[in-house]
C-alpha cells in the first residue's frame, strides 16, 4: 500500500505535480497542490495503478513536498 | 590560454556566458562534464578571495538549487557588505530604475522569497495559466492569418516573439496599443545584459520600462480591471500585502521572464524540427505528442543556459571539490539537461523520448512560476504551426542562421520560413 500527501507548507503552486500526475493532484484556489483521493489527509491509499504516476510526480517535485509512506498519515490533517 | 595555446573549457564557458564565441556550447558543456561536475571558472565576482565554479551534471545542479540550507541566491544573506551583487547587475541600491533585476523573486533568499511567491503565486495558479489557453489559441491564428496568404514569414518576428509578448501584455493588462513600446524597451534591456554585464545604453530603456509600469500600476489601482496588476494589487494574506515597490518589479520580471524565454522555445524549437526532419515527420503524423514534444525541446536545448548564479553558505564538498562559504556558483541547466549519466543518447534529440526530468526551468523554491503557461504556449505554437503550415521549409541556407546572445541566453535574431 502507499500512501501519499503534500506538504503544503513548501509548495510552491508550481504546477508540476498535476502534469504528472494528473489522477492525484489538485490545487487549491490558491494554487497549493493537494491529494485529491481524501483531501490530502493521507489516509485514503493510491490505487496500484498510479503508483507510476506517483512516482514520477514525487521525483519531479522541485521542494520535495510530497510525501510518500507506506502506512496511513493518520495523525495529521491539512497542513 | 593553457600550455598548448588553446582555450580550456572552463574558459571557454565563460565566453559562452557571455555571447563572446562562436563555438558551439554545447560541446564546451559537454568538455566540462567529462572533466568533472564541479569546475572552477576564471572569472571574479566582486568578493576577490572567492572562486567560482561551474556546475555541470545533473545530480550536482539539482543539489544546489534544492538545498537552501547551503546555497542562496542573494549575497548579502552570507555577507552584509557584499559587493558582489552590484557587481553582478552593476547597479547600486538607489538607482531604481535597475532594482528589479536585483530585489525581484528570484534574488530573494527565503523567508523573504516564500512571503512574496505565496502572494504572487495566489494569482498566478496553474488552473489560471490553463484558463488561458483559449486566448493563447486566438493569439496564435492572429499571428498566422497575418502570414498565412504570403507563404513565407519570419518564425522569430512574425511568430515567436509576438506570441509570449502579447500573452503576457493580456495578462498583466498592458493596453494593446503600448505593446510595440513595451517591446522595444524590453528587446533593448534584454540585448544589453548579459553575465556580469550591462551595457550602457541599457539604463535608459530601463528607467522608461520602470516609469511606464509605474504609471500603468497607478491607473489600475484607480480603475481596476480584470487583469493580475489589478488582482496583484488586491492580493494579501493574513494582512500582508505586496509593497508599491514590490509589486513594481514582480510585474517587471513577469514580463521580461516571461517574454524572451517564451519565444526562444519557440524559436529555437522550430529551427531543431527544421534540423531534424525525421523528427518532424513524426510530430506531423502524432499532433497527441506535442507536449511531450515541447518537454524534449526544453531538454535538448531550453532557453536558459544557466540559472542565477548561487552563493555557498557555508564550506562544504560539492562534486569532489572543496567549495568554501561565499564562492560563487552558476548551474548549468543546459549542460544537465544532456547529462549522460541521466538520459540515454543524450545529445540527440527525440521527441518521443519519455521524460519530464530536466531541469530548462530550474529546481527548488525558485522553480520558474510561469512553467505551466509557457508549456500551454509552446503546446499551442507547435500544433498551431504544424497544422496551418504542414510544408515548412527554411528559406535561407542553413549556415546563414545567427545566433544571438541575451540576458546569458542564446536565441535567434531571425528564422525566414516557407510554407
Ligand atoms: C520556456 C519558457 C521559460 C523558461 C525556460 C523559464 C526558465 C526559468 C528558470 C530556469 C527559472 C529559475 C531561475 C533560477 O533558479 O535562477 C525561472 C524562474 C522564473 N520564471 Fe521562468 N521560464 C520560462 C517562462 C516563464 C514565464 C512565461 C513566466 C511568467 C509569465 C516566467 C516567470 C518566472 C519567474 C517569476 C521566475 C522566478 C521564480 C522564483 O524565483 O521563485 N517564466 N524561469
Ligand atoms: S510539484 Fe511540488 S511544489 Fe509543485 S505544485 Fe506539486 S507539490 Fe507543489
Amino acid at each position: 500500500m502507499k500512501f501519499a500527501k503534500v506538504n503544503r507548507e513548501t509548495c510552491i503552486a508550481c504546477g508540476q505535480c498535476g502534469e504528472e500526475a494528473p489522477d492525484i493532484f489538485d490545487y487549491d484556489d490558491e494554487g497549493i497542490a493537494y491529494v485529491t483521493l481524501d483531501n490530502n489527509n493521507g489516509n485514503k491509499s493510491v490505487p496500484d495503478e498510479l503508483w507510476e504516476q506517483l512516482e514520477d510526480a514525487y521525483e519531479n517535485c522541485p521542494t520535495e513536498s510530497i510525501q510518500i509512506s507506506d502506512q496511513p498519515f493518520e495523525k495529521s490533517k491539512l497542513i | 590560454m593553457n600550455q598548448s595555446g588553446q582555450i580550456t573549457p572552463e574558459q571557454e564557458v565563460l565566453n559562452v556566458l557571455g555571447g563572446r564565441t562562436e563555438k558551439d556550447p554545447f560541446l564546451v558543456f559537454a568538455d566540462l562534464r567529462e572533466k568533472g561536475s564541479v569546475r572552477p571558472i576564471p572569472m571574479p565576482m566582486g568578493d576577490s578571495d572567492n572562486q567560482t565554479w561551474i556546475v555541470t551534471h545533473m545530480e550536482d545542479v539539482k543539489k544546489v538549487l534544492k538545498d537552501q540550507t547551503n546555497f542562496c541566491v542573494d549575497p548579502t544573506t552570507i555577507n552584509k557588505n557584499s559587493d558582489t551583487k552590484q557587481f553582478l547587475t552593476n547597479s547600486s541600491e538607489e538607482d531604481s530604475s535597475n532594482l528589479f533585476l536585483a530585489s525581484s523573486l528570484n534574488a530573494l533568499d527565503e523567508p523573504d522569497h516564500r512571503r512574496l511567491r505565496r502572494l504572487v503565486s495566489k494569482a498566478f495558479t496553474p488552473r489560471y495559466m490553463e484558463s488561458l489557453r483559449p486566448r493563447v489559441q486566438e493569439i496564435a491564428d492572429d499571428l498566422l492569418d497575418q502570414v498565412q496568404d504570403k507563404g513565407e514569414m519570419d518564425i522569430v518576428l512574425d511568430y515567436a516573439y509576438k506570441l509570449p509578448i502579447n500573452v503576457i501584455s493580456d495578462m498583466i493588462g498592458v493596453p494593446k496599443s503600448d505593446r510595440e513600446q513595451i517591446y522595444e524597451w524590453s528587446e533593448a534591456i534584454a540585448n544589453g545584459l548579459g553575465v556580469g554585464r550591462i551595457d550602457n545604453e541599457v539604463s535608459e530603456s530601463l528607467e522608461a520600462f520602470s516609469n511606464y509600469f509605474t504609471q500603468l500600476i497607478e491607473k489600475k489601482r484607480q480603475q481596476p480591471s480584470d487583469d493580475l496588476i489589478s488582482e496583484l494589487i488586491t492580493i494579501e494574506e493574513e494582512g500582508d500585502k505586496l509593497t508599491e515597490k514590490e509589486l513594481l518589479s514582480m510585474v517587471q520580471l513577469l514580463i521580461f521572464a516571461g517574454h524572451e524565454t517564451t519565444s526562444n522555445l519557440i524559436s529555437t524549437g522550430t529551427l531543431i524540427l527544421l534540423d531534424h526532419p525525421d523528427q518532424l515527420e513524426i510530430l506531423k503524423n502524432d499532433q497527441s505528442i506535442i507536449p511531450s514534444a515541447v518537454e524534449e525541446l526544453l531538454r535538448f536545448h531550453g532557453p536558459s543556459t544557466t540559472a542565477g548564479p548561487r552563493y555557498a553558505k557555508e564550506d562544504l564538498e560539492l562534486g569532489g571539490q572543496q567549495i568554501n562559504k561565499g564562492d560563487v556558483l552558476f548551474p548549468l541547466l543546459k549542460s544537465a539537461n544532456r547529462d549522460e549519466n541521466v538520459f540515454i543518447n543524450s545529445e540527440d534529440v527525440d521527441v518521443t523520448r519519455d521524460i519530464k526530468r530536466h531541469v530548462a526551468f530550474g529546481q527548488g523554491i525558485h522553480m520558474c512560476l510561469g512553467a505551466p503557461l509557457a508549456r500551454i504556449e509552446g503546446d499551442i505554437a507547435f500544433t498551431t504551426l504544424l497544422k496551418r503550415m504542414p510544408n515548412l521549409k527554411l528559406n535561407i541556407p542553413r549556415k546563414e542562421v545567427k545566433w544571438q546572445f541575451k540576458l546569458a541566453a542564446q536565441g535567434l535574431s531571425s528564422l525566414p520560413v516557407s510554407f
